[in-house]
């Protein structure tokens, strides 16, 4: 199968030795659109940095649409776009000026398009960059990220610094690039659980730059169970495994786990293990998994992993 | 909503030009003041005002004016804006950034010097002047100063200081810091400028027919040193990656090995 965006063993590590990204493998196929999650500094920047040829692998490799974008040449990016954690353009241009300079780099620039959604994140097309509002900056490196029409685009926390209704603008505009042409791939990171909620079609999780987890959005929401166990009485025990369920913990008479292989069997196999529990299950919201997973520490995780 | 339509018949206009070209345009723009700035300061200079008096010392002052300001300006101007991640992003490749730029700032250079060389050769001020005015305010041509017997220096140290300013500039790992290579890169040019022309004549009492010679020698030599250091640092960009201080610390590293040479030949 081909991918647009594909990293194999990648690793990165800087000339200080820490080391950013370890052994990760990632697979995008053409027209979906991965979140990226992951707590401060678990890589994902340094993912996206590295798949655009902004920084140089120290092992495995990073392509875009097949080809690695260190060193690439001109035609090999024109069908790639980016927006940096930072958002910053040519400080002094004005988004007029800086569509002008893109519609000669981009065979595929789509003039209604940037017109469309400059009128539609209400932003002055005159106006210098360097005296828009943070967020406002965000919107046009945005706009110019997108009007290009690109096979592959790769966004840094695109939604970081935007005010409620320019992040739901934002979404709406991806929706309408991801069907207004087929097969555009989306890479991007975030924090906010609502916006991989509408479009992303795939979670990677990272933890200490390697990949700790990747679902789909509907394994990840239709299998994922809150699992409570009860003791009755006072004979609680001191430790219980739950096979498969990720991090269990203890509050009282009670045991929690997530779990994202949960069945009648393994319901049924419990309670013949023990007599004196009670089972409830709840089907948690993206919210709860995530901060679940956030929490949990990379050895743990993969060895619960083997065991599901 | 007027303003907004107007975008996509500049760019129907503009689709045609290449990126090479779109390049040239942004950096001029980008830097548009600064040459204004040059430009006014040389027309002004050269055939208004007369400083010249037939003497090209002040067209190496220009020069070097010129390479100060406009190496380090055209170099680290997106650095300095924090967008050298989005110049990367776009569809150019690292070696069309360097030399697209690097030219946009040079070449005007040598225009400069070349016609301003040969406007005082010829005395041509004196001439376009003399057919409007002939009221014994223009000084008369005379040829002496600092440069009428060492011309190579002319050529030598604007270009270095322009070479030496932009290949550290462009190295810059990031925005907090232009200033700092931009110094390095004078203080080793001065170094080099030190050891090759300036002590070899203040230790050693030397004819004026060796001190001629000394000068073209050392102008040569700092040419030659200038286009390594350029080479190197446009290899070293090639390699650059964002916030990568390693790349200016090789080319700094460079510079010693140039000045322990220097120091070598100087003993």
């Amino acid at each position: 199968m081909e991918f647009n965006i594909l990293t194999e063993n990648l690793t990165k590590r800087y000339s200080n030795g820490t080391v950013a990204v370890k052994g990760l493998n990632l697979q995008v196929c053409p027209g979906s659109v991965m979140g990226l999650v992951g707590k401060n500094g678990s890589g994902k920047s340094t993912v996206l940095r590295l798949l655009l040829g902004l920084l140089k692998p120290t092992g495995g490799s990073a392509t875009i649409l097949g080809q690695s974008l260190w060193n690439a040449k001109a035609e090999q990016r024109q069908e790639v776009t980016y927006v940096s954690q930072e958002a910053k353009v040519y400080a002094k241009w004005s988004y007029r000026a800086l569509c002008q300079y893109c519609a000669c780099l981009y065979p595929n620039w789509d003039p209604r398009w940037a017109r469309d959604l400059i009128s539609r994140f209400d932003l002055d097309p005159d106006k210098p960059v360097q005296s828009m509002s943070g967020g406002q900056r965000r919107k046009v490196a945005i706009a110019l990220a997108m009007a290009p029409r690109p096979k592959v685009i790769l966004l840094d926390e695109p939604a970081a610094g935007l005010d409620p209704s320019a992040r739901r603008k934002l979404i709406d505009a991806l929706i309408d690039a991801l069907s207004d042409r087929e097969g555009t791939t989306v890479l991007f990171s975030t924090h906010i659980v609502s916006d991989l909620e509408r479009i992303a079609d795939e979670i990677t999780l990272l933890e200490n730059g390697s990949c700790a987890f990747s679902k789909s959005l509907d394994d990840l929401q239709g299998k994922a169970r809150k699992v409570q166990i009860i003791f009755d009485g006072q004979d609680v025990p001191g430790s219980f495994e739950i096979e498969g369920a990720i991090k269990v913990e203890k509050s009282g008479p009670v045991y929690s786990a997530l779990d994202f292989d949960w069945s009648e069997e393994k319901e049924a196999q419990l309670k013949a293990s023990q007599s004196n529990l009670r089972i409830q299950t709840f089907t948690p919201n993206l919210e709860d998994i995530l901060i679940e997973l956030f929490d949990i520490e990379n050895d743990e995780f993969s060895s619960t992993r083997k065991g599901a | 909503m007027e303003a907004v339509d107007r975008i996509s018949s500049h760019e129907v206009t503009t689709r045609r030009a290449t990126p090479i070209k779109v390049l040239i345009r942004s950096t001029y723009l980008d830097n548009q003041l600064a040459f204004s700035l040059v430009t006014v300061t040389w027309v002004l200079g050269l055939w208004v005002f007369q400083f010249h008096h037939g003497k090209l010392d002040n067209l190496l002052i220009f020069g070097c004016l010129y390479s100060l300001l406009i190496a380090p300006s055209i170099a680290g101007s997106h650095i300095q804006d924090g967008a050298e991640e989005f110049s990367f992003a776009l569809p150019f490749s690292k070696s069309q950034i360097f030399w697209t730029r690097f030219l946009v700032g040079f070449l005007p250079l040598l225009f400069f010097i070349g016609l301003g060389e040969f406007a005082i050769k010829n005395d041509l001020p004196q001439k376009l002047w003399g057919l409007f005015f002939d009221a014994g305010f223009l000084a008369p041509t005379y040829s002496i100063g600092l440069i009428e017997n060492h011309l190579p220096l002319l050529h030598a140290l604007p270009f270095s200081i322009f070479f030496f300013s932009y290949s550290c500039v462009t190295l810059t790992p990031n925005s907090n810091s232009t200033l700092y290579p931009f110094l390095v890169s004078l203080a080793g040019l001065g170094i080099i400028f030190l050891l090759g022309i300036v002590l070899p004549q203040y230790f050693k009492e030397i004819s004026e027919r060796e001190s001629l010679r000394l000068f073209r020698v050392n102008s040569t030599m700092l040419i030659i040193t200038s286009v390594i250091l350029l080479a190197a640092a446009s290899q070293l960009y090639m390699q650059k990656q964002i916030g990568d201080k390693s790349k200016l610390r090789q080319l700094c590293f460079i510079y010693f090995v140039i000045i322990g040479l220097y120091l070598l030949f100087a003993a």
